[in-house]
C-alpha cells in the first residue's frame, strides 16, 4: 500500500539517522503496516514528543499500535508547540 | 562582575545626565533587565500615575549576561507604565543595541520627566548628553537611525528610536532599534514619545567582565554545546518561529478572523515553506536567517519583497531586504485578518518597524475593527471608504500606514482593541487581556495559555509562561496552574540574566542559565536562587499592578473564549475552563482568593 506522509513544522529535524529530510512523501508499506510500525520507521518514537494525525484524526500515542494503515491514507505528524 | 554597578539617570525636564553607582542589594535580589528595572520603577513612581505624564518612568535595562559572549547575550528591555494596558511593561528585544549600551558601561538608564522639546539621547562610554531632535521628529525609524550614524560620522552607532505612532500617541508604539528589532509590546514606544525623546544612540567600548572568567567561559561553553546540538534549535535556525503556523493550524490553536476560527484555510500560504518558495514571478520573500548580538540560534528571517506587488509597485524603498515574518507577525498580519498574501502581510510588518508600532497588537486591533465592520459597527463611513471585509490584503496595507502615520481610520486603530471596541460600542469584541491583544494562541485548544494570558502582569503576552509540552499533551486542567507558575517564574528569570527566552526552546535549561550568571557575576548563583528570584520578580510585577489599580477581576479572558466553543481542532467543543484554573494557581502562589500576595509569601520573598 502507498500512504503519505506529510511533515510539519520543524518535524523533519526529528527524523531518524540516515533519513533523508522531506516536507511530504509517499511511502510504500507492506499491507498490515500500523500507524506505530510508521512511527518506528520513521524514528520518531523515542525521539521526541510529537502529535500524529490519521486522515485528518488525531491519534494518541496509546493506540499508536493498533491503528492500521490502508492504501491511500495520509499521516500527518506534527512536532510540539513553541513560543514565537 | 557582570554587572557594569553604574545607572544612567536622564532627567529630560532639566535637560542633565548623571552617573549613580548600582544599587548591588537589589541587583543580587532582581538580578537585571526586567527584574533589576521593575525594581527602581516601583521605588520611584507611583503606580496610579497616569503613563503619558512626566512623572511615569522609562527604564532601560540591561541583564547580567548582556554584552557577554553568552549565547544570545544581547537582551535589553523597556520597563515603565505602559500606555496600551495601564499595567506593568516590560518589553524585551534584541539587535545590538543592548550590547552597546552594556559595552558603554550602563546596566540601566532611567529617563524621568518630559523634554520641553524634542531631543534625543547620546552615550558614547562615560559621556553621555541630550541634543536637539527638531529635525528628527517627524521621521520614521527608518530615516532617524541612518541621520543620526551621518551627524556623528559613526557607522558603529547603535541606534533605539521611535517612529511617528510614538509620536502621535498610538497606544501600541514600540522602540525599534537596529531598524527591525523592537522592544515591542505595551506601548512603551509611546511614553518615550510622550517624553519626547526621539532615540537613544550608543556607542560602547568598555567590554564587560565577568565575576569569574574561567568559570564564566566553562558554562558558556557547556550552554552553546547544548543549543548547537539540538534538533529544536536547528529547526529555529532553517524555518525560523513562522514554522508555528503549520503546526497551531493543524492542532487548532491558531487564532483566525479575531478568534471566531481557530485554524486558517490561508496558513500554506504563510508558512516556512512559502517563504522560501518561487512565487508566480520567481520571486523568493526570503533571503536568509538572522541572528542578534551574540545569538547561535539566529531564528530571524531577512526579506524581500516581490517589486511586482502591488504594496510595493512603485516603491523603491519597500523593496530591499528587512525583517521578514516570524509567526507572531504571520499570525497577526495574516490569519488575525484572514490575509493569505505573504507579501502584504510582510509589507504590513515592515510599516510597523518603519513606524515603530506592535504588529501584533495592530493585527489584533484590525482584526477586531474587520470584526466590527463585520457586524454592521463599523461602515465606510467610519473608514474613509475602506472596505475592512476579512481577508482585504489592501486595507491591511493602507491602514498599517494610516495608523503608523495617525491618519484616517488609522487614528482610531491607534487606541488598540479594548478602546476601540468600547467606542463602537462592542466591548466584547476586544481579544485582549487587561487591554493587551492576544498573541498567536487560543485558550481553548491551550488551556494552559489561556491561563498564561490571564494572569500575564502585563497582559495577553506568549512569553510570560512556557506551557507548550503540557498543552500539546492534554487539555485536562490539571497540572495547568503548577505548570504555568514554575514557568511564569523561571521566564522571569531568564528575561532578568539579559539573554534570550528561545534559548528554552532550543536545549538550554536551568541549569545553563544558573552556571552562566554564577560565573559572570559574584554572590553564588544556583537554580534554586535563580527560580526563587525569578519568583520575586513575578510578585513584585503583581504589587505594581495591584497598587496601580488592577484586581482578581482582570484575570480574565474575553467572553469569546470563555463562553463560545472552539469550532473545530483538537479541542473541538471547549471553552477555556480558567474559572477552574485560577483558583488553584492563586493557591499555588501563594496568594489570597482575591488574588493577593499573602504576608507570609512576600516575607518568604523579601518583599514585605
Amino acid at each position: 500500500m502507498r500512504v503519505n506522509v506529510k511533515l510539519l513544522g520543524w518535524m523533519r529535524e526529528f527524523l531518524g539517522d540516515g533519513i533523508a529530510h522531506f516536507d511530504e512523501q509517499d511511502f510504500d508499506l507492506a499491507d498490515d503496516q500500523t500507524l506505530g510500525q510508521l512511527v518506528n520507521k520513521l524514528g520518531f518514537r523515542t525521539e521526541t514528543q510529537f502529535m500524529a494525525m490519521h486522515n485528518g484524526d488525531r491519534v494518541l500515542d496509546s493506540v499508536l499500535d493498533t491503528t492500521p494503515l490502508h492504501d491511500g491514507d495520509q499521516v500527518v505528524f506534527v512536532p510540539p508547540l513553541k513560543g514565537g | 562582575m557582570g554587572w557594569q554597578k553604574k545607572v544612567l539617570r536622564v532627567n529630560l525636564t532639566a535637560g542633565t545626565c548623571t552617573h549613580e553607582p548600582l544599587n548591588m542589594e537589589w541587583a543580587q535580589q532582581y538580578l537585571g533587565s526586567r527584574g533589576l528595572a521593575t525594581k527602581y520603577l516601583m521605588a520611584e513612581i507611583d503606580p496610579k500615575v497616569d503613563p503619558l505624564s512626566p512623572a511615569n518612568k522609562l527604564i532601560i535595562a540591561t541583564g547580567p549576561l548582556t554584552g557577554t559572549m553568552a549565547s544570545t547575550g544581547g537582551r535589553w528591555t523597556a520597563v515603565t507604565k505602559g500606555a496600551l494596558t495601564g499595567a506593568i511593561a516590560s518589553s524585551n528585544s534584541g539587535g545590538q543595541f543592548g550590547g552597546e549600551l552594556k559595552m558603554a558601561g550602563y546596566d540601566l538608564v532611567i529617563l524621568e520627566g518630559r523634554a520641553p522639546k524634542p531631543v534625543y539621547l547620546y552615550i558614547q562610554d562615560d559621556k553621555a548628553e541630550l541634543l536637539p531632535a527638531d529635525d528628527l521628529w517627524g521621521k520614521s525609524v527608518w530615516e532617524i537611525e541612518p541621520a543620526i550614524k551621518h551627524a556623528h560620522n559613526d557607522p558603529l552607532i547603535r541606534v533605539a528610536s521611535i517612529g511617528q505612532a510614538g509620536e502621535y500617541g498610538c497606544r501600541y508604539a514600540c522602540i525599534v532599534n537596529d531598524l527591525h528589532r523592537a522592544a515591542g509590546r505595551s506601548g512603551v514606544g509611546t511614553v518615550m514619545g510622550s517624553k519626547q525623546l526621539k532615540a537613544i544612540a550608543v556607542r560602547g567600548t568598555k567590554g564587560v567582565k565577568p565575576h569569574n572568567p574561567e568559570k564564566f567561559f566553562a558554562a558558556v561553553k557547556i550552554a552553546t554545546e547544548a543549543l548547537a546540538k539540538n534538533k529544536g534549535r536547528k529547526g529555529m535556525t532553517s524555518d525560523g518561529t513562522i514554522a508555528m503556523m503549520d503546526v497551531t493550524g493543524a492542532f487548532g490553536a491558531l487564532p483566525t478572523r479575531n478568534n471566531q476560527q481557530v485554524q486558517f484555510e490561508g496558513s500554506g500560504k504563510l508558512n516556512a515553506r512559502a517563504m522560501k518558495a518561487p512565487n508566480a514571478n520567481g520571486h523568493v520573500n526570503l533571503i536568509q536567517n538572522g541572528a542578534c548580538f551574540s545569538c547561535t540560534i539566529g531564528c530571524g528571517r531577512i526579506s524581500h519583497i516581490d517589486p511586482a506587488h502591488f504594496s510595493v509597485k512603485d516603491k523603491p524603498q519597500y523593496q530591499k531586504a528587512s525583517g521578514g515574518l516570524e509567526y507572531e507577525t504571520a499570525y497577526a498580519l495574516g490569519s488575525a485578518v484572514g490575509v493569505d498574501d505573504m507579501d502584504a502581510a510582510t509589507y504590513a510588518g515592515f510599516l510597523c518597524n518603519e513606524y515603530g508600532m506592535d504588529p501584533i497588537s495592530f493585527g489584533g486591533t484590525l482584526a477586531a475593527a474587520m470584526e466590527l465592520y463585520q457586524v454592521g459597527a463599523i461602515t465606510k463611513e467610519h473608514t474613509g471608504g475602506i472596505d475592512l471585509s476579512f481577508g482585504n490584503a489592501e486595507a491591511l496595507c493602507q491602514l498599517a500606514e494610516q495608523t503608523g502615520k495617525g491618519e484616517g481610520f488609522g487614528r482610531d486603530l491607534g487606541l488598540g482593541s479594548k478602546l476601540l471596541t468600547a467606542k463602537y460600542g462592542r466591548p466584547e469584541l476586544s481579544m485582549a487581556v487587561k487591554g493587551q491583544e492576544f498573541a498567536a494562541y487560543d485558550g481553548r485548544a491551550m488551556q494552559g495559555m489561556g491561563l498564561g494570558y490571564a494572569t500575564s502582569n502585563r497582559g495577553a503576552c506568549h512569553l510570560r509562561a512556557n506551557p507548550y509540552a503540557s498543552d500539546f499533551t492534554t487539555t485536562e486542567t490539571a497540572e495547568k496552574p503548577q505548570v504555568v507558575r514554575t514557568t511564569q517564574d523561571l521566564i522571569s528569570a531568564i528575561d532578568a540574566t539579559g539573554l534570550c527566552l528561545f534559548t528554552a526552546h532550543s536545549g538550554a535549561t536551568p541549569e545553563h542559565y544558573a552556571a552562566q550568571i554564577d560565573g559572570a557575576c559574584e554572590g553564588g548563583w544556583d537554580v534554586e536562587r535563580l527560580t526563587k528570584t525569578g519568583e520575586r520578580i513575578w510578585n513584585l510585577e503583581r504589587q505594581f499592578n495591584l497598587a496601580a489599580g488592577f484586581t482578581a477581576k482582570d484575570d480574565t479572558l474575553p467572553k469569546r473564549i470563555l463562553e463560545e466553543p472552539a469550532p473545530s481542532g483538537v479541542a473541538k467543543g471547549l471553552v477555556s475552563k480558567l474559572k477552574e484554573m485560577l483558583p488553584e494557581y492563586y493557591k499555588q502562589r501563594g496568594w489570597s482568593e482575591d488574588g493577593r500576595p499573602t504576608r507570609e509569601t512576600l516575607d518568604r520573598l523579601g518583599l514585605n
